[in-house]
């Protein structure tokens, strides 16, 4: 044998002299150190293993170290100990126990709900690996006009070969659902599809459900689905190799090669992808995406093909590309390819209300640990007399936390899955559970709240002294300080909350039953033309133009038919931005909303003129330099006689165009409601391209809406007739603010729930204590309801002044709040008065369960205790 | 579990601790065990075993014998006392007996 001492691993040497007992550890570490000697043929890694292996083994309660002090235990018997008191101490605190547990779960599920959402907003296509790489190509037709993304190689003839920067090019038109059918041998179905370039599976990573997709849509016969839009047209089948048919402004049949998930937080949804080069022509207008390489500068190649675009139609269109990743939240397109848009203001509130419920669920816990601790204080008294060590203490409170985190998170995450697609529906989110994480990040937010408890039970148990929690236990109950004051900021976190959300519905209900100045009952809206592109020749436009004529006339006649119109719908980001400004007086050129009309418009929506005139189909032709103005425009240029002003445009080409004013018409609300009503002009000059308004006779709508239809596909023998409703545009326009009122509406509710079991036990804790006192009152002759108001009154006292600091807060968050719209509530005193009287009616809810209990009990019972 | 009663393993250990006499400490009751009873327990499953023994007052056991392979620790070497023995006297004889009892087991064994 190798005389050389070989020194055994350190950390295990270590561990073991740890762990064994003294007595013991001389000739368990001399056979080990033997034992590894003897291992000298083995590879190091080896010898290191099996000492380990062996080291671990001793890991046996006969061999464990016994703890120090009166009582001879090791660590497994303390453990038995710790988990024997906490069984006990739950049992005898039911009440408190369920509470906390029911504290913990309700607001950690809570947190947890918000926080999937937040997560899945912010990971918004971060799944596909190049979403660096990718950009979406935009234009904006004058350079006060919006971004519209376009594809820049079909409309403005940019070569996009040219830039080495650029790797690959994806077109992809956009057909949205009832614009494109889907047939299958037996039924058709509806379906969002996007007729894309055999590149997309190299922009975008939509996993497959099986195989490769590389190259899968070269095939121009092939066609891929999305998993929910095959599990809806074919049920649990396997839909791979079948055949269906599509149909749109073209028509084919393709074969299924491949399933792919669509995951929630992917900003682009669609049902199906068709191989764009499956047909010769689409006649939707598509959106251009690039995939960049590493030589790539955006601000260098915005300003490369910034004006490459300028040509005679567009003398003015400003090209340029924008990062997709800053699409979902910079960028709120209305191009059908998105489906969703970000919205980060929401996000910041949603993560403050996470917040929030975090906190008030952690000083619910806390409190609630505390005050089951403060009934035990003289068990803790006399367990320090026979001189229990601060460490039994501490590992006491570690078992009964324990208890509460593996409990808890189990239940949340249970919870969690059961409530999931409920909360998905209320909340209109779109969201996918991940089992493992979810677990994790419960398990994450519940240990904070556990761990939180655990510093404080320790300090609150290392403030205890002995001799006066046996003497005069009673005198710790008093100390509950940090107990009162945790209720109150609980309380004050909630009546801002309760300020926030009464101030967010009293002005969504504002907003949502303003007038907005028109009508907008019975418009249907359809979009008969297609925009013609550059390149039809004459005899083309002429039937177009024939037809437009015939479909106007056959409207018209209709006697379903109040009126039709070609003019723009009064809705959000419908006006275009252009530059007018009012001739002499020194005014400048500025950005000026402008809709496009015809004379119809003026009846159709109910507008009142409230000078001069509309226009007429006598008096005005299509294209004239005429404008009529609303009154805020009238207000903005100081107009006092418009028959005496001009105003002037230089949108079309660098030219300056002249407009008399015919008229002015009275404020509506051509926009969002959140916005002031800005100056517009209106000018009339629709395109046949721009969509029909037709207002069809009260009751008649059905009718008129089949009529239409058949008009439609008179005129478009192979298209798919869609329609909108006016009414359910301007609607949809405040579906957000709906949804965030009924998403603060429910998360207040809970908070002030939560809050409320935070308050009922310290109630309890707080009328045990008094129980001697108040048996005393009861006989010197105080009636329940003295007791009651005396009990009530102490709680009710520290709510209310927790209110009183959170009026100003709320009040400060929700006037901040407010500035975001044009037309806003004020902040009303009933808004504070009623919100106080839901905090306090909560509180006393909650505080009286057990003042009453406790006011009527005879007082010999609790005289005669002890 | 009663006081007298005795384990397989503790059996064993305790029939090798008499065998090996002077030799009988941790590793080498280990050792032997894997040599004739073709039993293989961790280090510390010996440990354990022989200190239970020695709380039923089966064994002794006293320190000697430091060598520097053992870092300069020594060995408790471990002797059965007359309890031990006669345990391990009344284990077997409630084997024999019971082998005895068994008519098919005896004629077998014949």
């Amino acid at each position: 044998m190798n005389h050389q001492n070989p020194k055994p691993p350190r950390f295990a040497d270590r561990l073991l002299r740890w762990f064994c007992k003294d007595e013991l550890l001389e000739e368990i570490q001399g056979d080990l150190y033997e034992y590894y000697a003897e291992l000298q043929e083995y590879a190091k890694w080896k010898r290191t293993v099996f000492f380990w292996f062996h080291v671990l083994h001793f890991l046996r309660p006969i061999l464990l170290k016994e703890i120090s002090g009166t009582q001879k235990l090791n660590q497994l018997g303390m453990l038995k100990l710790a988990l024997k008191t906490t069984k006990r101490t739950f049992f005898k605190q039911k009440l408190i126990t369920s509470m906390s547990l029911l504290n913990l779960v309700f607001g950690v599920l809570c947190f947890h709900l918000i926080h999937v959402w937040i997560k899945n907003e912010l990971s918004m296509d971060s799944f596909h690996q190049k979403i660096n790489q990718i950009h979406l190509n935009t234009v904006r037709t004058n350079p006060q006009a919006d971004l519209t993304p376009l594809s820049l190689e079909l409309l403005f003839n940019v070569n996009f070969d040219q830039f080495s920067e650029v790797e690959k090019m994806l077109k992809v038109h956009v057909y949205n659902e009832g614009e494109i059918k889907f047939k299958t041998t037996d039924r058709i179905f509806d379906g969002k599809g996007f007729v894309v370039d055999s590149t997309f599976f190299g922009f975008f990573d939509f996993p497959p459900l099986s195989g490769s997709i590389d190259n899968i849509l070269e095939n121009p016969k092939n066609i891929v689905l999305s998993e929910e839009f095959a599990r809806k047209t074919f049920g649990t089948s396997n839909p791979i190799g079948q055949i269906v048919e599509i149909k749109c402004d073209n028509r084919g049949s393709y074969q299924i090669a491949a399933v792919v998930n669509v995951p929630s937080n992917s900003s682009i949804d669609f049902d199906f992808l068709v191989p764009r080069h499956s047909q010769n022509f689409w006649r939707r207008i598509p959106q251009e995406f690039i995939l960049t390489n590493q030589f790539f500068d955006l601000t260098a190649f915005n300003n490369k093909i910034e004006t490459l675009g300028q040509n005679e139609r567009f003398p003015e269109s400003l090209l340029s590309t924008i990062p997709l990743r800053e699409v979902y939240f910079n960028y709120p397109f209305e191009a059908n390819i998105f489906s969703k848009r970000g919205d980060i203001q929401s996000v910041y509130i949603m993560v403050f209300i996470a917040g929030m419920i975090l906190l008030i669920t952690v000083f619910g816990f806390i409190n609630l640990q505390a005050s089951m601790q403060l009934s035990n204080i003289e068990k803790i008294g006399i367990k320090k007399l026979i001189g229990a060590s601060e460490r039994s203490f501490v590992y006491e409170i570690v078992v009964s936390r324990l208890f509460y985190l593996i409990v808890c998170s189990t239940l949340v995450f249970v919870l969690f899955n059961m409530l999931f697609p409920y909360y998905v529906n209320a909340m209109e989110v779109d969201v996918e559970p991940a089992l493992f994480s979810d677990f994790v990040q419960i398990l994450g937010a519940t240990g904070m709240a556990v761990v939180i408890s655990i510093f404080v039970g320790y300090y609150q148990f290392s403030k205890v002294k002995t001799e006066v929690a046996i003497r005069d236990s009673s005198s710790y109950h008093k100390a509950a300080k940090v107990q009162r004051t945790l209720t109150s900021f609980q309380f004050g976190i909630v009546s801002i909350l309760v300020i926030v959300t009464m101030v967010v519905y009293n002005q969504f209900y504002h907003m949502t039953t303003t007038q907005t100045g028109f009508n907008d009952e019975n418009i249907v809206s359809v979009d008969f033309f297609e925009i013609l592109s550059g390149n039809r020749s004459d005899e083309e436009r002429k039937r177009v133009n024939a037809m437009h004529a015939y479909v106007k006339d056959r409207i018209n006649e209709n006697p379903q038919v109040e009126g039709v119109s070609q003019g723009d719908m009064p809705i959000h980001s419908i006006a275009e931005l252009t530059s007018w400004k009012r001739i002499g007086k020194g005014f400048e050129y500025t950005s000026q909303n402008r809709i496009v009309v015809d004379p119809a418009y003026v009846n159709l929506l109910g507008l009142s003129v409230m000078e001069g005139r509309f226009f007429s189909d006598s008096l005005d032709q299509h294209g004239q330099q005429k404008v009529v103005i609303n009154e805020a425009a009238m207000k903005y240029w100081e107009i006092d006689d418009f028959t005496t002003t001009k105003i002037a445009s230089n949108t079309s080409g660098r030219r300056e165009y002249s407009f008399d004013i015919i008229g002015v018409v009275e404020d509506f609300h051509y926009e969002h409601l959140s916005n002031k009503i800005n100056p517009l002009v209106m000018i009339y000059r629709p395109n046949i391209d721009d969509n029909f308004l037709v207002k069809v006779k009260d009751g008649q709508l059905s009718e008129g809406i089949n009529f239409l239809e058949e008009l439609y596909l008179e005129a478009n023998p192979n298209g798919v007739f869609t329609y909108k409703l006016l009414e359910e545009e301007v609607e949809a326009q405040y579906s957000k603010e709906r949804r965030i009122g009924k998403v603060y509406l429910s998360f207040t509710i809970i908070a002030l729930l939560l809050s409320s079991i935070g308050l009922f036990t310290f109630a309890l804790h707080e009328t045990k204590r008094r129980a001697k006192e108040i048996g005393i009152r009861k006989i010197n002759g105080a009636s329940v309801k003295n007791v009651f108001t005396l009990l009530s009154g102490s709680f009710l006292k520290s709510i209310l002044i927790s209110f009183v600091i959170a009026c100003p807060i709320a009040w400060i968050l929700m006037s901040r709040w407010l500035e975001n719209f044009a037309y806003r509530v004020p902040i009303a005193w009933w808004i504070f008065v009623s919100a106080g009287i839901v905090a306090l009616t909560m509180a006393i809810l909650a505080v009286s369960w057990q003042t009453l209990k406790v006011a009527q009990k005879n007082p010999v019972e609790s005289l005669r205790y002890e | 579990m009663g006081k007298d009663h005795i384990g397989e393993l503790e059996e064993l250990i305790l029939l090798l601790i008499v065998m090996l006499k002077e030799e009988a400490y941790g590793l080498s009751i280990r050792k032997a065990l894997k040599e004739h009873a073709s039993r293989v327990v961790t280090i510390g499953a010996v440990h354990g075993t022989v200190n239970r023994l020695e709380r039923k007052g089966f064994i002794e056991s006293s320190l000697s014998g430091a060598t520097e392979l053992r870092g300069g620790r020594r060995k408790r070497i471990f002797t059965i006392t007359a309890s031990g023995k006669k345990a391990l006297q009344k284990s077997k004889d409630v084997k024999v007996n019971l082998w005895q009892q068994i008519p098919e087991l005896a004629i077998e064994k014949v």
